[in-house]
Order: C-alpha cells, then structure tokens, then sequence
C-alpha cells in the first residue's frame, strides 16, 4: 500500500512537472523585452513545436504561425523586397522628420548557413540574455526559419 | 531603278535603289541635320521616352525604353544616340529624383546604349561583317556558359529562400541565349546570300540588345550596393529583387526588338529622308 502511496506521489510529481515544463515553453514562443523607444521588442527561438520547419521555411511563415496561435500580433506588407513589418500590437512605424524614423528591424544570431550570410554586425547588432543577434542582412520572407536560432523584431531609431 | 538614272529624269525615287545605297542616303542626310535639327529630334524622343517608361511603369519586366532609344540612335547616328540616352537620364532624375545611384548608373548605361547602337547604324544596307559575327557569337557563348556556370557550380550565395528561383531563372536565361547562338549560326550558315542578311543582322541587334539588358541589371547590381554602402548580404537580396526582373525585361527585349526594329528603324529613316 505504502509503495502504490509512492507511486501514486510519484506519479503526480512528475506530471505536474511536465505540465510546468510545457506551459513555460509555451510562453516562451515569444519573449518581449522592454526597449528605450516606447515599444517592446519581440524575441523568438525557432521550434518546430509552432509549424512544420522545412528548408523553405521563411520567418514570415514563422510569424504567421505564431499570429495564428495568438503569440504574435503584427502587420506586413509586400514590396519588390518581399514583406516587411509594418507595425507589432500596434506600434507602426513612423517617421519623425524628414532622415530618420521609427522601423522594425531584424536581428539574428543565424549569421551564415551553407555558404550564405543572413546577418552582419556591419550594421549593428543587439545583445539579449548573453547573445549577440547581427543586423538581418534579409527581411522576413529572405531569411530562413532555422531550428534553435534566435529572431529578435527590434523597434529601432533610424537616421540617414 | 539604279540612283544615277532617277537623278537624271530630275526626280529622286530612292524606293527604287539597291539598301547599300538606300544606307549611305539616309547617313548622308542625316550628316545634313542642322544643329537645331538635331536638338529638337533629341529632345521629342527623350519625352517620348519617358512617356513611355511613365505608361509602363506600374508592369513589372514590360519596358519599351530600349526598343525605342535603340530604333532611333540606329537611324539617326551615335551623337543622336548618346546626348538623347543622357538627355533621358537626366529627364528621369529630375522627374523620379536625383539619387547619386540612379545618376551614375542611367548616366553612364543610356549614352552608352545610345552610342553602341548609333554606331550600329552604319550598317544600315551594308553586310554584316564576319568581325561581327564572330562577336555575337563569343557574346551570347560567355553569356550563356556564365549562366549556366552560375547555376550548375552555386556560384552565388544567396539565402536559401531564394535559391531556386535563381537557379531557374539562370538556367532560363542560359537557355534563351543558348537558343539565340544557334539560331544566329544556323542563319549565317544557311544564308550565305545577301537575302538572308537583313533576319542576321536583325538578329545581331537583337543578341546585343539582349547583352545591353543583362549588363544593366549587372551594373545595377555593382553600383547601387556600392553607392548605398550595404554589406555582402544586403547586396545579394539586392542582386535577387533586380535580378527577378531581369529574365522578363531580357524576354521583353528580344521580343520587342524582335518584332519592331525594322518597321521602326523604316518610319525613322523616312523620317530623316
């Protein structure tokens, strides 16, 4: 009797963990991070747990998985560069005088894959929780969705 | 009606005349161009243009600026040709805006394409010669095997995304251009006589224009990223978005050039009659 108590304890034990476990990783699809500009920035780590990762598998499919499911509220639109992010919960970018605006842009630590670069520090980059990200040098629909690679939608300050 | 006995009876019937002396009329007359002249021809053709690329603007790949500039630098001469490509560069900054980007690149490729085609309007009526030939030949061979090499070796490392559409679209233009030297040579070799020699020398225009189209994009490719200063990926997926358009306006160009340099080239030279 003493051992099924045990086992029964054990059991329990286990699948409250489990459960622990897998209600984190679902807020964990995406990560908001407070940034200096009025908005948040958004951070993903690429599972295939949100859709069915494929080699031609672009973030902006990524994206759209996690709009989907709820995690990820943006807009986009289509130019002759593929789609770009207008707006995330709301915060559209904007131009605030004539050389500079308010943009979403795109960092990631996936900086190269068979022989082609996806991202460079030329441009910038952006640390989170111990990583450097590089500036995208692709916007959403040329960069790949790659298993384990972090994406971070940054709301950024540019001038020219 | 041979020229000699036409001027004799005190009328000139050049309907008549033999095309090698049909050519060296129109050259002769459009020598005879006063200034003026020449001025206001230039200034028509490049509001043409710009009419024209404005009206087509919204189609991506549809352009009729390379059948039109070509057409009438090849009737009116290289000068016509040059100061009408920068006339129309310089009309296009002022209406599309002055980026030091657009500027060198319509600067340099439109008096070019002018001048090349200006040029190629002395053989109006004669032969094409064999000089010639050979040229269009190692021209579409280095610009077929460059695709091909492209595309079979990877030569160009671009996001994944983007791969294969690259790849199809180099296979595709290696195909159009290996499909144009056999074409070429099979018409040098099956016309030897001078009634062949107008569907060659069509077809010479025809491979350069192509030629003049690739090298645009090309040129695009080498002096916007390095004008903006992006970084090697930056430039591929700006090589990518130009080069997309690039396989239509290629289509474009042989078809236009195709259909329309002789009717064109024929209402230009009575033009200048």
């Amino acid at each position: 009797m003493k051992f099924f108590k045990g086992l029964c304890a054990a059991t329990a034990a286990a699948a409250a963990v489990a459960a622990m476990l897998a209600f984190s990783a679902c807020g964990d699809k995406v990560v908001t991070v407070e940034n200096d500009d009025g908005s948040k920035n958004y951070v993903m780590t690429v599972s295939s747990s949100v859709i069915e990762l494929t080699d031609s598998t672009t973030l902006y499919d990524y994206m759209c998985a996690l709009r989907e499911d709820g995690e990820l509220n943006f807009e986009a639109e289509k130019s002759s560069y593929g789609y770009y992010i207008t707006s995330v919960d709301g915060v559209a970018e904007k131009y605030d005088s004539e050389n500079s605006m308010y943009s979403w842009m795109i960092y990631t630590d996936l900086t190269e894959l068979d022989g082609a670069i996806y991202s460079s520090a030329e441009y910038g980059t952006w640390d989170y929780d111990g990583k450097t990200l590089n500036s995208a040098s692709y916007g959403i629909s040329g960069l790949p969705a790659v298993e384990g690679y972090t994406y971070a939608i940054v709301y950024s300050h540019t001038s020219w | 009606m041979p020229l000699s006995t036409a001027t004799l009876r005190g009328k000139q019937k050049t309907k008549c005349v033999s095309p090698a002396v049909q050519g060296k009329i129109v050259r002769a007359k459009r020598r005879k161009l006063s200034p003026a002249k020449q001025a206001a021809y230039i200034a028509v053709t490049s509001a043409i243009l710009i009419c024209v690329q404005l009206a087509l603007y919204a189609v991506p790949g549809v352009e009729c600026v390379t059948v039109i500039l070509l057409c009438a630098s090849y009737a009116f001469g290289a000068k016509f040709g040059f100061f009408t490509g920068l006339t129309f560069s310089l009309l296009r900054c002022i209406l599309f805006g002055f980026y030091p980007s657009v500027i060198a690149l319509y600067c340099i490729y439109f008096p070019l394409f002018g001048l090349i085609f200006g040029l190629a309007g002395r053989l109006n009526g004669e032969r094409l010669p064999t000089a010639f030939k050979i040229g269009v030949n190692v021209l579409l061979a280095v610009l077929c095997a460059g695709a091909f090499c492209a595309a079979g070796f990877d030569l160009i490392k671009i996001s994944r995304i983007y791969k294969e559409t690259v790849d199809g679209l180099l296979w595709a233009l290696g195909g159009i251009f290996a499909a144009m030297l056999i074409v070429f040579d099979g018409l040098w070799i099956a016309c030897r006589k001078s009634s062949g020699e107008n569907a060659l020398k069509l077809f010479f225009i025809t491979a350069v224009a192509a030629a003049c189209t690739v090298c645009f994009t090309l040129l695009d490719d080498v002096i916007s990223p390095l004008v903006i200063g992006m970084t090697k990926g930056g430039a591929l997926a700006y090589f990518y978005a130009s080069f997309t358009a690039m396989l239509p306006q290629t289509i474009c160009t042989v078809i236009t050039v195709g259909f329309t340099f002789y009717p064109l080239t024929a209402a230009l030279n009575r033009a200048v009659k």
